[in-house]
């Protein structure tokens, strides 16, 4: 039931999304939009090449997706999910716009499984970041997109195949190849 | 390459895998950082405005309501013709001649 009283910052999203779906509380949306505008904004400007103005762009449509159609999330789970998967979707029209379609999926790792090594890369902070980031240039736009929802955006296993709309296993399987090459590599970088 | 290892880092980050959700949350966070973030595509000052403004609204409405049912001291349009007719039919009696069949109409 939607309480008529409500504390917009510390109301989980799923109350300020039911807000934004029942009553069209624009309060509610501007505190969604608070949370998560740049979050979603560096999530687009790393998925798409570092163009800020296309990622900001990207920003105001995925918001205006979620104030226009609602009722969308109705029956779905979190808001975060339900929100990225709007963004990934977004991304996905631009890679196929660009004709990086084929590419793309070209790119899709194999699902193999592998064994894991989880031991630590002997690297400090500083070297580490930057030899991750190097790394993570090399990688394909499915692997990198991969990276972004599991590291970056820290979100479960379940969450990201939700988003990508693929099973939990092949996202469990396509992360330990991951993760397993990124450790190799970085561990290049060791002394 | 020689790269010094930090005992602090690696105490907390027990895994390869912690080692990217730390890598790559300080990654994300100096990039967002540096992102001129849009304001939102809905307007703010109508949410902020819209408990003050429906009252004033009311307010406004009631008073104007009130001015506008205020009894006029002016003629009504019924009036203004009976007493032009009056008036026309006593400048014409003024003349001498007989028009009471005027002004009985």
């Amino acid at each position: 039931m939607l309480s008529l009283f409500v504390h917009y910052k510390s109301a989980p999203d799923e109350q300020l999304m039911e807000r934004v779906r029942l009553v069209s509380d624009e309060k509610a949306f501007n505190e969604l939009y608070r949370r998560y505008a740049r979050l979603l904004q560096g999530f687009f400007f790393r998925r798409l090449g570092g163009d800020e103005q296309l990622a900001a762009d990207l920003l105001q449509d995925t918001f205006l997706r979620v104030w226009q159609s609602p009722a969308s999330n109705s029956d779905s789970g979190l808001f975060r999910t339900w929100l990225f998967t709007i963004a990934y979707n977004l991304c996905k029209n631009i890679y196929r716009s660009n004709e990086h379609e084929q590419a793309y999926l070209e790119s899709l790792p194999t699902d193999e499984p592998i064994e894991e090594d989880t031991t630590p890369v002997q690297l400090d902070k500083a070297a580490f970041d930057q030899a991750l980031q190097q790394e993570l240039a090399r990688l394909n736009e499915t692997q990198q997109m991969l990276f972004e929802l599991r590291f970056t955006q820290e979100m479960t296993v379940p969450e990201i195949a939700a988003i990508i709309g693929i099973p939990e296993g092949t996202v469990k399987s396509r992360l330990h190849t991951l993760t397993n090459y990124l450790r190799l590599k970085l561990k290049d970088n060791e002394e | 390459m020689k790269n010094k290892i930090n005992p602090a880092f690696t105490a907390k980050n027990n895994t390869f895998e912690d080692q990217l959700t730390a890598s790559a949350r300080r990654l994300r966070e100096a990039q967002d950082a540096k992102l001129q973030v849009t304001t939102s595509p809905l307007p703010h000052r109508r949410q902020y405005w819209g408990w003050i403004a429906t009252p004033a609204a009311a307010a406004a409405g009631l008073l104007f309501g009130m001015f506008i049912n205020q009894p006029s001291k002016a003629p009504d349009q019924f009036t203004v013709p009976v007493v032009a007719a009056d008036t026309t039919g006593h400048s014409i009696l003024d003349d001498g001649a007989d028009y009471s069949l005027f002004v009985a109409l």
